[in-house]
């Protein structure tokens, strides 16, 4: 694979780019990470939680699966996902650390009130049979990492949230693109 | 009570109004009904899927249960359900919308309706009906929150994740009733519900002072 970009990324920092159609974005850690994505023509389209899981039929974004827009097109394919087996990433909880992710969004004049659910990657919950939800910090032990590949040109965000009762402590977090 | 509305709005179509907090939203159907709220004095204040799960702590909400805005505000509470006990309201869905039921059809999903693969498929639903029933306060389509999907009763088993749409809806129309925490501008869908034994019904929408 041809490396485009590599970048480390401290607790409580983040990280935004670009990532162009057919090109693969990896994201590699074991603490909270907050993902967002925006189609770079247009950043009116954006990724959307609730898109996403009823494309997939599924709660929990997962390999195989594809990260929708708000306008019902398809944005991102999960290649691989590490974290399977240790956990479930999250489409329910809304921001862990917005405050962040609007610092990154500045020059996209991102709003608070408007600023799209990311998927919160390395957020595991517990949620039962009956719908209960309960948040059960269970990163692995040794960061992994979740391949998302462009299916358009975008610009993504990733923030890497800082340590919280109800999550895994936060830890160093890789971001890199590379063409497969 | 002392009825401030009552209106019925005819299926797959959208419906709309202000109302003022300490007021009552009555919605009655027998198939879904897409709801969402936004605060009539801060229109960029909207009703929350993932803050009203997160506060209420579950994925399904009830009776005594709170809508929440983005702004983590309470914006409406439930004060009675007509359909506990037979099914749940949907927060996991976005909205139906004309291009979703033509990507379906593209890719060949239509079957998830339980109706089989070949039924016809409306040019609108509810994304188009809620822009609609927001018409007055001019509300961006990218910017219309998904909403609380009333009488959506969804199989999920939580360990797997696997969602399934089900036909399960009241079998004759009956009302979910919303209080106004804060002076509101509500907007409903008709849902043209594919998945619902009869597809899509007209819906009735009251606001009333208790």
């Amino acid at each position: 694979m041809n490396v485009i970009s590599e970048e480390t990324v401290s607790p409580q920092n983040g990280w935004t780019g670009n990532v162009n159609s057919g090109q693969v974005l990896r994201i590699t850690g074991r603490s909270v990470i907050d993902f967002n994505a925006f189609k770079r023509e247009d950043i009116r389209e954006f990724f959307d939680t609730a898109r996403t899981r009823i494309y997939n039929l599924n709660l929990y974004p997962t390999k195989g699966h594809r990260l929708f827009s708000k306008q019902n097109n398809p944005m991102m394919r999960i290649l691989e996902d590490g974290f399977a087996g240790f956990g479930l990433h999250d489409l329910q909880s809304g921001h862990g650390c917005a405050d962040g992710m609007l610092s990154l969004l500045a020059p996209l004049e991102m709003t608070f009130e408007n600023l799209p659910d990311p998927m919160g990657l390395f957020r595991n919950l517990d949620i039962s049979q009956e719908g209960r939800i309960r948040p059960k910090p269970k990163g692995p032990p040794e960061p992994v990492s979740i391949d998302l590949e462009a299916e358009i040109d975008l610009i993504c965000a990733i923030m890497n949230c800082p340590a919280s009762e109800t999550s895994a402590s936060g830890a160093y977090a890789t971001i890199t693109i590379f063409q497969p | 009570m002392n009825v401030i509305s009552d209106e019925f709005v005819p299926a797959n179509s959208g419906w709309g109004a202000p109302m003022k907090k300490g007021q009552v939203l009555r919605l009655t159907a027998k198939t879904i009904i897409d709801f969402a709220c936004l605060n009539l004095h801060n229109l960029d204040e909207r009703f929350d899927q993932a803050r009203t799960k997160v506060y209420n702590m579950k994925l399904w909400i009830s009776t005594g249960d709170v809508l929440f805005s983005k702004l983590n505000n309470p914006m409406m509470t439930i004060v009675e359900d007509q359909f506990a006990g037979q099914g749940y309201h949907d927060l996991q869905y976005g909205t139906c919308s004309g291009p979703r039921y033509a990507r379906a059809k593209e890719e060949g999903r239509l079957n998830q309706y339980n109706h089989g693969d070949d039924i016809p498929i409306p040019d609108r639903g509810c994304w188009e009906n809620l822009i609609d029933g927001f018409s007055a306060w001019n509300v961006p389509p990218e910017l219309i929150p998904s909403p609380l999907n009333i009488f959506q009763h969804v199989d999920i088993d939580t360990a797997t994740g696997e969602i399934k749409h089900t036909p399960n809806r009241p079998k004759d129309p009956i009302y979910v009733d919303f209080r106004a925490e804060m002076d509101l501008a509500v907007a409903a869908s008709a849902c043209p519900d594919l998945a619902a034994p009869e597809f899509g019904q007209p819906i009735q929408a009251m606001i009333y002072e208790p």
